[in-house]
C-alpha cells in the first residue's frame, strides 16, 4: 500500500511539473501570486494532463507512463518561456494553530481515504472499470464501450487520471486510488487561498475554506471516487477565474478559466450545462459593460475550452455510445416532477450536515455586496449561475427516462455539489464588495482583518 | 465513506456538545474583533455577525465531523485487500466470490452473456456490473448465442435454447436465500 501511494504520487508530482508550466506560461511574472501559486498550479496540472490525457486516448494513445511523463516534460517545459528570475508571493495565512488545525483535519481525511474501498455503485461500476478498460486493453477500445461499459457516452477525464495512477502503481490498487481524490481536495483548499486572500481579508477566506474543507459531504463524496468531485473542483476554480476577469479585466485569468472549463466538461455530462450557463452569464454581463471586444474574447475562450469535449462527443457519437438519460424528454405529463425536484435540490443544499453554511454563506454574501456594496457583476455572477444551473438540474430530473424517484435519491446529492461550490467560493470576493464597495474592492489589497 | 456511524453515541454526543462550546467562543471573538476592523463600514455588523456565524457552525461541526471519519477509517483500516475489493459487490447485495470464482474459468480474452432468473429482478443490473468491472478484460456481449460463454444468476442456461458445451454450477448459501449460480461454455 505504500509503495502504491508513492508511486501515486510521482504520477501526481507529474501533473503538478505539468501545472507549473501551463500555469507560469499563463499567468506570467507580472503581478506575482495573484492568479495562484503551487497548489493552483497542481490543479492547472489535472486539469490539462486530464484533458490532453482524453484527447491521446482518441488519437490512440495507452496512456503508458512513458507517455504521461513525455507529455508532462512539455507542458512543463512551457514554463521556461517565461522569466524565470520573478517568483510568485506567497499570500498570507493565519495564525499556525488554525493552520494546524485545518491540516490535521486533512490529515485525518487522508488517512481515511488511504484505506477506503471502492464501494460506491457508480465508481466501480462506471468510472474505475473504464479506467482500468484504458490499462488492460492498451488505450480506449471502442468494443468495450460499446457491450459493457454502462453510461458508455460519459466523458472519460476521471477514468483517465485513474488510468495514469494505475500506470504508475503498476497494478489496480483500489483503496490507494482514493489519495488522487485526497490530493484535488487539498489542493483546492490551497489553490482557494492563493486565490482569494490577495482579493479579501483573511477572515472571509477563513471562514470559507474552513467551512468547505470540514463540510461532511465533500469528504463523503470524495470517498465515493466519482467524476463530481473533481467536476466541482474545476467549476468552481472557473468561476473564480471569471470572477477575476470581469471585475480585474485580467485576460490571463481568462484563460484559465478556460484550462478548467475544459477539465469540467471532459469531467462528466453535467459539466457541459455549468460551463455553459458560467459562459453566458459572463457574456451578458460584458455585454451589459458594454465591451464587444471583452464579449468576444470571452467567447474565444469559450470555444477554446470545448475541446475538452467535443472531440470525445464526436467520437462517442461515431461508436454509438450512449448513456441511461438517452431516452430523455420533457413531457407534461411529469410536470409534477418539477416542484419536487426542485424542493429537493433546495433541500440538499440547505442541509447543515452536508453542506455546513456555506449556500447561506453565499447568499447573504451576494446580498450584502449588492445592497452595502454597490456591486451588480459579482453578485449577478454568482445568483445567476446559481439559479440558471439549479432550474437546469430541475430540468433533467424533469425530463429524466429513468424511474424519478430512484434518479433523485441517487444523484441529487451530488448533483448539487458544483453550483453550491461554484456560488460559495465567491462569497469572500461578495464580502469584501460588500465592505469596500464594488470599485474600490477590486483595486485595493484588504488588510488583515 | 464506508463505515459512517449512524448514530451520535456518546463520545459524538460529547464532541457536538464540546464542539457548540467552541464554536459559541468563536462567534463572540470574531464578532468582537471583526465589527473593531470594520468601523466605519455600513455593512460592518451584517458582514460580521454572517462570518461569525459561519465560522462558529464549522467549529462547531468539526470535532464531530472529525470523529465520524475517524471511525470510518477505524472500520476500513481493518479490511484485508481481499475484503476492500469485494466490498463493492457486497454492498450491492451479489456475490464477488462467486463471480471471480466463476469468471476466473473464461480466458481473458472471452465474451461472455449475463442471464439472470426473473425472480433475481432489478439486481441482475448489479450482478452484470459487478461482473463487468471484476472480470475485465473479458468483455459482455447481450445476446447469449453471440457469447462464447454465459455467467447466470439461478436460471439454468440450457433453457435459453443456446448450444452448450459445459455448464459448471456452483450453489451458495448466501443472501435471503440459496442462489444458484452457472457459467456454461457456448458451443461453436
Amino acid at each position: 500500500m505504500t509503495t502504491d501511494a508513492l508511486q501515486l504520487g510521482l504520477a501526481n508530482l507529474c501533473f503538478w511539473a505539468a501545472g507549473w508550466g501551463v500555469h507560469r506560461l499563463v499567468a506570467g511574472p507580472a503581478r506575482p501570486g495573484r492568479l495562484g501559486g503551487a497548489a493552483t498550479a497542481y490543479l492547472v496540472g489535472v486539469a490539462a494532463v486530464g484533458v490532453l490525457a482524453t484527447l491521446l486516448l482518441l488519437t490512440g494513445a495507452s496512456l503508458e507512463i512513458w507517455q504521461v511523463v513525455v507529455l508532462c516534460a512539455l507542458l512543463a517545459g512551457l514554463g521556461l518561456v517565461r522569466d524565470r528570475r520573478v517568483r510568485p508571493t506567497l499570500p498570507r495565512f493565519a495564525p499556525w494553530w488554525a493552520i494546524a488545525l485545518l491540516a490535521a483535519f486533512l490529515v485525518v481525511l487522508g488517512v481515511d481515504l488511504l484505506f477506503q474501498p471502492l464501494w460506491a455503485y457508480d465508481a466501480w461500476a462506471q468510472w474505475t472499470p473504464k479506467a482500468k478498460s484504458f490499462v488492460l486493453f492498451d488505450g480506449l477500445d471502442a468494443r468495450y464501450f460499446q457491450t459493457t461499459a454502462p453510461n458508455s457516452d460519459y466523458p472519460v477525464l476521471v477514468p483517465a487520471l485513474e488510468a495514469i495512477d494505475f500506470r504508475f502503481m503498476g497494478g489496480f490498487a483500489t483503496q490507494v486510488l482514493h489519495l488522487q481524490f485526497f490530493l484535488l481536495v487539498v489542493a483546492y483548499a490551497g489553490a482557494l487561498f492563493e486565490l482569494l486572500l490577495p482579493r479579501a481579508r483573511a477572515v472571509f477566506v477563513w471562514a470559507l475554506v474552513a467551512a468547505v474543507v470540514v463540510a461532511p459531504s465533500l469528504g463523503i463524496q470524495a470517498a465515493y471516487a466519482l467524476a463530481d468531485v473533481p467536476l466541482a473542483v474545476f467549476f468552481s476554480i472557473a468561476g473564480v477565474f471569471a470572477w477575476i476577469w470581469l471585475e480585474e479585466d485580467d485576460p490571463r485569468a481568462l484563460a484559465l478559466m478556460a484550462v478548467f472549463s475544459a477539465a469540467a466538461l471532459a469531467a462528466k455530462n453535467e459539466g457541459a450545462l455549468f460551463v455553459g450557463t458560467l459562459f453566458a452569464v459572463v457574456l451578458v454581463l460584458t455585454a451589459f459593460g458594454r465591451s464587444r471586444r471583452k464579449a468576444l474574447i470571452t467567447l474565444a475562450a469559450g470555444l477554446v475550452a470545448l475541446m475538452g469535449i467535443v472531440p470525445w462527443r464526436v467520437w462517442a457519437h461515431a461508436h454509438d455510445l450512449t448513456n441511461y438519460y438517452a431516452g430523455s424528454a420533457l413531457s407534461i405529463e411529469h410536470i409534477g416532477r418539477v416542484p419536487v425536484a426542485a424542493a429537493r435540490l433546495a433541500r440538499e443544499s440547505l442541509d447543515p450536515t452536508s453542506w455546513l453554511a456555506l449556500l447561506p454563506l453565499a447568499l447573504a454574501a451576494a446580498v450584502l455586496a449588492w445592497v452595502y456594496g454597490g456591486a451588480r457583476r459579482g453578485p449577478l455572477l454568482v445568483l445567476a449561475t446559481l439559479a440558471l444551473s439549479f432550474v437546469e438540474l430541475v430540468l433533467v430530473y424533469w425530463a429524466t427516462s429513468l424511474p424519478f424517484d430512484y434518479d433523485l435519491n441517487t444523484t441529487a446529492r451530488r448533483v448539487i455539489m458544483s453550483p453550491l461550490l461554484f456560488a460559495a467560493v465567491l462569497s469572500p470576493l461578495l464580502l469584501e464588495q460588500a465592505v469596500t464597495g464594488a470599485r474600490r474592492g477590486r483595486a485595493s489589497r484588504p488588510s488583515s482583518g | 465513506m464506508l463505515a459512517l456511524p449512524a448514530h451520535p453515541g456518546r463520545i459524538g454526543a460529547l464532541l457536538l456538545a464540546v464542539g457548540l462550546l467552541l464554536g459559541a467562543v468563536v462567534a463572540v471573538v470574531v464578532w468582537r474583533r471583526l465589527r473593531r476592523s470594520l468601523a466605519g463600514h455600513e455593512a460592518a455588523t451584517a458582514v460580521a455577525a454572517l462570518v461569525a456565524f459561519v465560522l462558529a457552525s464549522t467549529v462547531a461541526a468539526a470535532p464531530f465531523v472529525a470523529w465520524r471519519i475517524v471511525e470510518d477509517a477505524r472500520y476500513t483500516s481493518a479490511l484485508t485487500r481481499a475484503e476492500a475489493e469485494r466490498a463493492g459487490g457486497e454492498s450491492a447485495h451479489v456475490d464477488p466470490e462467486v463471480i471471480a470464482a466463476l469468471g476466473r474459468r473464461m480466458p481473458a480474452d472471452a465474451t461472455y452473456a449475463v442471464v439472470a432468473s426473473p425472480v433475481v429482478g432489478g439486481q441482475v443490473t448489479a450482478f452484470s456490473q459487478w461482473a463487468g468491472y471484476a472480470l475485465l478484460p473479458r468483455t459482455q456481449v447481450g445476446e447469449p448465442a453471440r457469447a462464447e460463454w454465459i455467467l447466470s444468476w439461478d436460471r439454468n442456461p440450457r433453457s435459453l435454447g443456446v448450444p452448450l458445451r459445459a455448464v459448471r454450477t456452483r450453489v451458495t448459501a448466501g443472501g435471503p436465500a440459496p442462489h444458484t449460480y452457472y457459467l456454461a461454455r457456448v458451443r461453436r
